[in-house]
């Protein structure tokens, strides 16, 4: 701790990226995340593939040099199919745990701020919510849209976000419970502020850290919902769940298409695995034992 | 204080010999070393004090003697207790000195007691494992004690949980709990800074009570200079993991012969004296400890007397009176009434 | 005179389990405008609490508090906020005290963009530099955060944000308690200059006497949520009527060789505000006690000709 000017002051944000640096799993998770990630996005356009032609001629074709992953069963390139699907699981997983931060936050920090009899009510209404069989209401959402869904990921959102955003209020309130009390936050009510000025100011940038560590994990575990959803034939139309479940329907013990559901399959598992070394390495940066 | 006999003949053979302590932490990019060179000793029945702010190197002192330091840190130099050396016993010896021989007591004792379990199976606990007595011996043993420590009702106390008792009594419990076994040497490290002032008075009487019923051997580390003249025969005031003076109290109370100590004392607002006007307080800051070797004095950059020849060189600790025993590299108290201090500045000089 | 601060008869419960904890009991203070009111008591006293109900977090069950004739609201509401530049508080905890997200001047700079005391950009980073110097601090400190600065150096951050809106009355809740001996000192010297400076008037909450004798005009020495003893800060020290306060004294230890500490002169353990003793609050460790002690609660008795007040039996002038 240094009294003198030179030097470089650092911010929290800042001594908590410098941490994460230091992490090397948690480097390799997000380096290998932002590679999929763009092969995803980019490399489609950039290099050609197409995901859509059919061919049945060339159907179920292994692995070779004008198929990298082979083709599937209308005889579509592989490769371009996973990164294709790639897209929608990576867009429902972030879009999803967007809109659920966006809930969660909100409501676990009035809960928090408030608390009382308010907090009682909405924690109740949270646990009365976690106690619904939510696949049940997922796969009912999903239903109730069915006409729609086929190309709209729209309902998915919705339906995953309905589901996530509940953990991360009960962590939001739970913090924001704790930072009411700190002497800052009184400090600022001393001084006559508004209570939206300092949940904005002194309560919301105390828990960023904290949300983008559980953020960061849950877009994982929201893939993997739909990646569920799609293999019971509910989600959206091109997605690593639906080449997955393809994949399996067309095992049989005379030819094996491994193809089909290896690809996407360790796409799949790369991304969750990744994911969870930045979340994991997260969590370390902005919370250190020592400081 | 100490009503002992000759205290040369006592302090003859030490109980507790500390040569050049050395403790440094390796962080992630820096190695900072919270004790530097530090050399005492302590006599059988002697209360030692060792004063010092935050980041002085006291608690880090009285853990590296007890070999309680977390794994990233390296300890050098050589702590012998009664004749045996700490660092060189295998991990099951330095159990057994811990608690049955040598006793700590801490600042907070609700991190040192288990919440989870009444007090009277901790206590027994110790007593059982170390001292290898029944169930039944322990708890009586345990109950003795926690009289002796002033618990009202000692019996039905002990079925208490930690969190049923006030601080006061948490600390006389840890008190107990490490009196139990019959230990030579007790080390507190703030005994009594979480506690109400007017039980921390009672808590001082009791450990002056203890100490004279027992003949125990205490290092008393603080930062409160008031509690060290009420309970110790000697002081060694610390500054950036170093000693910088060592004396008997009442001589440094009267006269201290270091800035540091100096400084210490007028910045503490008194009950007798002049309420008025400012306190001489320190400025600036301790310095940093990863900085490796200091060619400076270290409180060089805060001392009111500083000189051109303080910037030269880091000065040893010399003692200074009996003069005659003019230079050495020790700050040793064979002699309970040698004075010790480290400063460029010859001790004349000192107001 | 009119009281910057008063606090009449002010009582304060806390419902639990046991029964309703008396966390204060009819207790009264005033501070004038420009003085130093120390509050003086350890765990369970009720310092802190009367601290929280004059900053309206908490709300009293009886009594009244008022500020310039005004009286209290709880936090939030519009009068209150009226009061934020009147009025203001620096905790015990440096660490805690700052928004570890925002920087110094930030920090500083919040009580200017808030309510009555807001001025605009130019004009706030002006003061701000102006508050850093005013605290003895370096005005570079204004980029840092507060995982940079020292303990004693986040204190008086907290001390230049409690300046900011120039208040009349500034709270000090156990202020330099969580510092290093020798940044005490600084601080304590910062906060004496700064009341000459500004005419500021201190409510000083503290456990320690040796800091309060150094800093306070007048004293009120308090038990188990009441008064015990007031009085001017020479005459409670030179010569205090209670057997608590003469406790507390006995207590600090002495930092002078020719006169050693006395033994203890309260034995026992604090007793419980959820449990208070019948009669006397302070009977079960006095070491004056006698037989009424029990029976009877003693008033609060006008002592040395009315200018102090303690409450003992013993103390009871009236014949």
């Amino acid at each position: 701790m240094s009294a003198g000017v030179a030097e470089q002051s650092r911010g929290p944000w800042e001594a908590a990226f410098a941490r994460l640096r230091k992490n090397r799993w948690a480097l390799v998770g997000f380096a290998f995340f932002v590679v999929i990630t763009l092969a995803c996005f980019a490399l489609p356009a950039f290099a050609g593939l197409d995901a859509v032609t059919t061919n049945p001629v060339h159907k179920h074709l292994p692995p070779s040099s004008s198929h990298w992953f082979g083709t599937d069963s209308l005889g579509r390139d592989y490769l371009a199919r996973v990164l294709v699907g790639g897209r929608t699981s990576l867009l429902v997983g972030f879009a999803a745990t967007l809109s659920s931060v966006i809930i969660g936050v909100l409501y676990g920090a009035v809960s928090g701020y408030y608390g009382g009899r308010m907090d009682e009510v909405m924690m109740r209404f949270v646990d009365f919510l976690y106690g619904l069989p939510y696949m049940f209401l997922v796969i009912l959402v999903m239903l109730l849209f069915s006409e729609t869904a086929r190309g709209n990921p729209l309902p998915v959102f919705i339906a995953l976000g309905l589901v996530e955003w509940l953990t991360m209020a009960r962590i939001v309130r739970g913090q924001v419970l704790g930072l009411r009390e700190r002497e800052f936050v009184l400090a600022a009510r001393l001084l006559g502020a508004s209570d939206l000025h300092v949940i904005g100011r002194h309560v919301l940038p105390n828990v960023a850290g904290v949300v983008t560590v559980y953020g960061t994990l849950t877009v994982p575990s929201v893939i993997i919902l739909e990646s569920f959803l799609s293999f019971l034939g509910l989600g959206v139309k091109l997605s690593w769940g639906q080449l997955v479940a393809e994949g399996v329907s067309v095992v049989n013990p005379i030819r094996s298409y491994w193809w089909l559901l290896a690809f996407p399959s360790v796409f799949l598992a790369a991304t969750l695995v990744s994911l969870n070394f930045l979340g994991d390495g997260l969590r370390d940066a902005v919370d250190p034992k020592t400081r | 204080m100490s009503d002992s006999d000759d205290p040369k003949a006592v302090a003859a053979k030490p109980l507790l010999d500390v040569r050049g302590l050395t403790t440094e932490f390796h962080g992630d990019d820096r190695v900072v070393r919270a004790v530097d060179g530090v050399s005492f000793t302590v006599g059988k029945g002697e209360a030692v004090g060792i004063v010092g702010e935050s980041g002085s190197g006291k608690s880090a002192t009285a853990l590296s003697i007890l070999g309680l330091l977390p794994e990233r840190a390296t300890t050098a130099g050589s702590v012998v207790f009664d004749g045996a050396d700490v660092f060189g016993l295998s991990p099951a010896a330095l159990r057994s000195l811990r608690g049955r021989r040598i006793a700590m007591v801490f600042q907070d004792p609700m991190t040192s007691l288990n919440p989870y379990l009444r007090i009277e199976d901790q206590l027994a606990e110790v007593a059982v494992l170390h001292l290898r007595l029944s169930r039944r011996d322990a708890k009586a043993r345990a109950v003795a004690l926690l009289d002796r420590v002033g618990i009202a009702d000692a019996k039905s106390r002990m079925r208490s949980y930690p969190h049923e008792l006030s601080g006061g009594m948490r600390q006389r419990v840890m008190i107990a709990m490490a009196l139990l076994c019959d230990p030579e040497l007790l080390i507190l490290d703030e005994p009594t800074t979480a506690l109400d002032v007017t039980i921390q008075a009672q808590i001082l009487e009791l450990l002056r009570e203890l100490r004279r019923e027992r003949g125990l051997s205490i290092i008393l580390i603080t930062h409160d200079l008031g509690i060290v003249l009420g309970l110790c025969d000697r002081v060694m005031v610390m500054y950036a993991g170093r000693i910088v003076e060592s004396s008997p109290v009442v001589p440094l109370f009267r006269r201290p012969l270091h800035p540091y100590t100096l400084a210490l004392l007028a910045s503490v607002p008194r009950l007798d004296g002049s309420a008025e006007g400012r306190l001489a307080s320190i400025g600036g800051m301790p310095p940093r400890l990863d900085q490796g070797p200091f060619r400076e004095c270290t409180f060089a950059p805060r001392c009111v007397f500083v000189h051109d020849a303080c910037r030269t060189r880091d000065p040893d600790l010399v003692v200074v009176e009996p003069p005659g025993d003019a230079v050495s590299a020790v700050g040793d108290a064979r002699d309970a009434s040698a004075r010790a201090r480290r400063c460029v500045l010859p001790a004349e000089r000192m107001p | 005179m009119s009281a910057l601060l008063e606090v009449n008869d002010v009582s304060v419960q806390f419902p639990a389990q046991s029964g309703p904890i008396r966390a204060l009991d009819g207790v009264s203070i005033h501070v004038d405008p420009g003085e130093t009111l120390a509050l003086v008591g350890e765990s369970g006293c009720g310092k802190s609490t009367l601290a929280r109900a004059i900053l309206g977090l908490v709300t009293p069950n009886s009594g009244s508090m008022r500020f310039r004739g005004a009286p209290l609201e709880p936090l939030g509401t519009p009068s209150r906020r009226a009061l934020s530049s009147k009025l203001q508080m620096v905790f015990q905890d440096p660490d805690a005290s700052l928004n570890p997200r925002l920087t110094i001047g930030a920090s500083i700079a919040e009580p200017l963009e808030l309510g009555a005391a807001r001025v605009g950009r130019a004009e706030r980073r002006e003061r701000v530099v102006q508050l850093l110097s005013d605290v003895g601090l370096d005005a570079a400190l204004v980029g840092r955060y507060p995982h940079e600065l020292s303990g004693g150096q986040k204190q008086r951050v907290s001390i230049a944000r409690a300046l900011a809106v120039r208040p009349e009355l500034i709270v000090c809740d156990e202020a330099i308690s969580a510092l290093d001996v020798s940044i005490q000192a600084q601080v304590l010297n910062l906060l004496v200059d700064l009341r000459e400076r500004f005419s500021l008037a201190y409510l000083f909450i503290s456990h320690d006497l040796r800091v309060v004798r150094h800093v306070s005009h007048r004293v009120a020495v308090m038990y188990l949520g009441q008064i015990v003893e007031t009085g001017t800060t020479r005459d409670v020290f030179a010569e205090p009527r209670h057997p608590y306060t003469r406790a507390l004294l006995a207590a600090a230890p002495s930092l002078n060789p020719n006169q050693p500490t006395l033994p203890a002169r309260a034995r026992g353990e604090l007793p419980s505000p959820a449990n208070p003793p019948s009669g006397c609050y302070f009977h079960t460790r006095c070491p004056e006690v006698f037989e009424r002690c029990s029976r009877e609660k003693p008033l609060l008795y006008p002592v040395r000709g009315g200018r102090g007040a303690s409450r003992c039996f013993l103390s009871d002038e009236r014949k």
